[in-house]
């Protein structure tokens, strides 16, 4: 008998481009596994071992809708992606991205709660899933073209409503920062994923479904949905409602509150086939002023390397604009100018003016038209930028290399470094440390599943970096407690650091497991629907970190709270995602250090860094790796706790693996 | 199809002196649709019990492509004259007493669909698994009105219902 009564629909859907086979499996156990960060893991554990590359037939990519995907739940139509990252630096490894925009939402009107792919097909094609019924179809026509072009050309072929997640030429040729794109800009952007299709030669995935999701409670669902929007309903800035402000289209299938994510005209003088784009956040430093949307960042590190970086030039609304469609219709990630744009400006200031022969003509907006064409085709010296900018450099090594690991690093496992208090906005300590610490043991950029603390350090967090305790707000710290169980989260420094971001973890599990949007949840902080209200409220800000939970018991029927999501299942799946980097890429404490010396740059605003050697980090790690219940020599997790998390094979597998490194020192 | 270019072509066949007459209607404006289609979820939630667009009443279609009526909905306009009605060799269909509401009464349905071929933008829809036809009824079930309505996030702007909508003399073929 089912363990649910709505939300999921039980069928997992398996295509083998190799023996061009489509299966239907059951979905893992959604009370152990919750949703796609628990089954794509599991996939990956029990089919992607050591040794596979990401453009290997055996890798794997799983593309899960959550239980809340199809529903009205606010801002839920997110598809949660993973597979072996090729951009994983400085070794691919398997990790999870996400999208929004309606794909989710169809695949589980088609009836499936995922889709899992492997094997390679022997020419161009694309997956058609139009409920039961699933095909590979030639993209011979379609090959080489741009994402928008093949996105009409599909829609034309099958319909209006069919959704289409595709590959542009960048994913084609396996470049390692390659996306996927549906609709305008929708993306699993930033990981490389583009790539592991393009080596599989599946073009698209095409997806009609005319079923539904059934929900165990109606009535109590809809009543969950009205309260979570009225708490959610200000979104990223938790004031107004979505009636106010941008023009915006929401992102995703049911989002409903108010963002900042635009859909605006463009003249599209670079060809992409589509009049219009959708902005979002770092894709805004193509539209910026001529030095950029973001302030350079300058320092000296505790090694005594200086940096002095301009911010990569923009070219304001028009051009800008149309640089980011172009970007998209490539299918490149939006954050190729955030981190190229910085380093090229970088280079051009300690007057480096060309790389290998070619100049650096980086304010000409058509120079850029060509350079991202190159890279996305791989000709020329775009073959060896198709490889990222940390591999990049590693061949290259133009200009200092401090200055290219700024940008990209083993530290942020090869994706560039996002909320961290130096690129990027201000985050002063205690901030930064959050971030260290996630980066740490991380398989990617992990602002995109964590902006929740970074929301703390808002319009009700610090107005400017605290030296003491005692110039935090009383309302913050009360708030830290509510949160994550004690003021000094939010005390400048790292004495409470391991809590709060385990407490992060676990809830990005849980938020990508829904699946909802990472601006929005967990709420941490109420929503007001005027800034005069804000202003006028002087009381408790605490939003309502259970949201998801609400939404999910009379959705699925299953009565599950969300100290259980926390404990015992995101607890076992950030476990399983740790064991899978074990077993496969022998991850260990030395990776988790090799965020160290980013972190030994000041912050940009109050001026903190870890020491010369960052003995406060490795003790924080310490503490970490305690509160997680995992080695301290080795970061591995310990048997007692796999067991405990019911993960006893998993626990064998690495004692093995233990005693075959022991044998294999001797 | 946009409301815009609806209003232009509607036939002139006149309403039965025996039944109610139109009264309300639920308005779209795709000024402030930000195409979350929270609506149509709404919608099937309401009358299937479960989240599913295929049989929603109401639709919501956004091509990102399109440079002239990105987004628009189909959704029933409650017309006076109600084609659809008269096409109907079942006796299938009638008028809610209190909302004006056009209704298909499910157990005489044949699902034959008549009443989309003779409503000049095809709104009735079959039903996917049912010979049955579906149209929105204003949630004439519900005493606070249209649940897509309600759950709108920008409820009033970008879906409105407008109960006296054809009582204020709206009648009269604009839209």
């Amino acid at each position: 008998m089912e363990s649910f009564s709505g939300g999921y629909t039980g069928r997992f859907l398996r295509v083998d481009l190799d023996r061009r086979q489509v299966s239907v499996e059951e979905t893992p156990d959604p009370r152990k596994w919750l949703g796609p960060r628990g089954w794509n893991a599991l996939i990956a554990w029990n089919e992607v071992g050591p040794g596979v590359d990401p453009f290997d037939p055996a890798n794997r990519i799983v593309f899960s809708v959550g239980p809340l995907v199809g529903t009205c739940a606010p801002t839920s139509g997110r598809t949660t992606v993973s597979t072996l990252s090729p951009r994983g630096y400085p070794r691919p490894m398997w990790t999870t991205s996400s999208m929004g925009g309606y794909f989710g939402a169809e695949l589980k009107y088609a009836g499936y709660d995922g889709l899992v792919i492997h094997g390679q097909a022997d020419a161009p094609c694309y997956l058609l899933i139009e409920d039961e019924r699933v095909t590979l179809e030639d993209a011979s026509d379609l090959w080489g073209k741009g994402v928008y072009a093949t996105e009409q050309a599909l829609k034309a072929r099958h319909g209006q409503q069919h959704q289409v997640a595709a590959i542009g030429p960048a994913g084609e040729n396996r470049v390692r920062f390659a996306s996927i794109i549906h609709r305008l800009n929708n993306a699993v952007g930033n990981a490389g994923f583009g790539g592991v299709l393009g080596a599989k030669r599946l073009k698209a995935i095409v997806v009609r479904g005319t079923g539904g999701v059934k929900i165990a409670d109606p009535a109590g669902f809809l009543e969950a949905v009205r309260y979570v929007w009225d708490l959610a309903k200000g979104g990223i800035s938790r004031i107004g409602r979505p009636d106010a402000g941008y023009p915006i289209i929401a992102c995703t299938h049911a989002c409903s509150v108010k963002c900042y994510t635009r859909t605006l005209p463009i003249e599209d003088r670079y060809g992409t086939q589509a009049k219009k784009t959708m902005l979002t956040c770092v894709e805004s430093t193509w539209s910026g002023g001529p030095r950029g949307a973001h302030k350079a960042y300058e320092g000296v590190s505790v090694r005594g390397e200086r940096l002095s970086i301009p911010s990569a030039p923009g070219f304001g609304k028009e051009v800008g604009l149309d640089l980011v469609n172009l970007t998209s219709d490539l299918g490149l990630t939006g954050w190729t100018h955030a981190t190229w744009g910085h380093y090229f400006a970088a280079l051009k200031e300690l007057g480096i003016e060309e790389i290998g022969g070619e100049p650096l003509d980086i304010d000409n907006p058509d120079w850029w038209r060509d350079w991202l064409v190159k890279l996305a085709h791989r000709e020329g010296l775009g073959d060896d930028y198709a490889e990222g900018l940390a591999r990049f450099y590693d061949k290259h090594q133009v200009g200092p290399r401090h200055l290219a690991e700024f940008f990209e690093s083993a530290g942020s496992r090869g994706q560039g470094w996002h909320r961290e208090g130096r690129l990027m906005e201000p985050h002063p300590s205690p901030f930064w440390e959050y971030s260290a610490l996630l980066y740490a043991v991380s398989t990617r950029d992990v602002t995109p599943s964590t902006h929740g603390f970074f929301f703390l350090n808002g319009l009700y967090g610090y107005p400017k970096a605290p030296k003491d305790p005692s110039e935090i707000s009383e309302r913050l710290q009360e708030l830290a407690r509510q949160l994550y169980g004690s003021p000094k989260a939010v005390y400048p420094g790292d004495e409470y650091i391991e809590y709060v971001t385990i407490w992060h973890q676990h809830r990005a599990i849980i938020k990508d497991s829904m699946a909802v949007c990472d601006w929005v949840f967990p709420i941490t902080r109420r929503n007001y629907d005027s800034e005069e209200e804000a202003k006028a409220d002087t009381g408790p800000i605490y939003g309502d970190i259970a949201a998801e939970a609400k939404l999910y018991r009379p959705c699925t029927g299953i009565d599950l709270d969300i100290r259980e999501m926390e404990r015992p299942i995101a607890e076992r799946i950030v476990n399983l995602e740790r064991c899978i980097e074990v077993r496969n890429n022998g991850r260990c404490r030395e990776d988790d250090e090799a965020v160290i010396p980013h972190y030994q740059w000041p912050e940009k605003t109050d001026g903190t860094h870890l020491s010369a050697d960052a003995r406060e980090f490795r003790a924080l790690l310490d503490r970490y790796y305690d509160l997680r219940g995992w080695d301290k020599q080795t970061g591995w997790p310990m048997p007692e706790k796999l067991e405990e998390l019911g993960l006893e094979e998993v626990a064998r597998t690495l004692e093995s693996l233990k005693a075959s490194q022991v044998t294999a020192a001797r | 199809m946009t409301e815009t270019v609806c209003g232009s072509v509607r036939p002139a066949v006149p309403a039965s002196e025996s039944l109610p007459k139109a009264k309300g209607r639920v308005v779209f404006d795709p000024q402030w649709c930000r195409t979350c289609r929270v609506c149509e979820v709404a919608c099937s939630i309401a009358k299937e019990g479960q989240a599913r667009p295929s049989v929603a009443r109401i639709n919501i279609l956004f091509d990102e492509f399109a440079t002239v009526d990105p987004i628009s909905a189909t959704i029933c306009f409650q017309c006076e004259d109600a084609p659809c009605m008269a096409a109907c060799r079942v006796g299938a269909m009638t008028r809610d007493a209190r909302t004006g509401a056009v209704v298909i009464l499910q157990e005489k349905c044949v699902g034959c669909m008549r009443c989309q071929k003779a409503c000049p933008w095809g709104i009735p829809k079959q039903h996917p698994d049912r010979r049955e036809a579906l149209k929105c009824d204003l949630c004439s079930d519900r005493e606070s009105g249209p649940l897509c309505v309600e759950m709108c996030p920008l409820s009033g702007k970008a879906l409105r219902y407008e109960p006296d909508y054809y009582i204020r003399g709206n009648g009269d073929g604009k839209l």
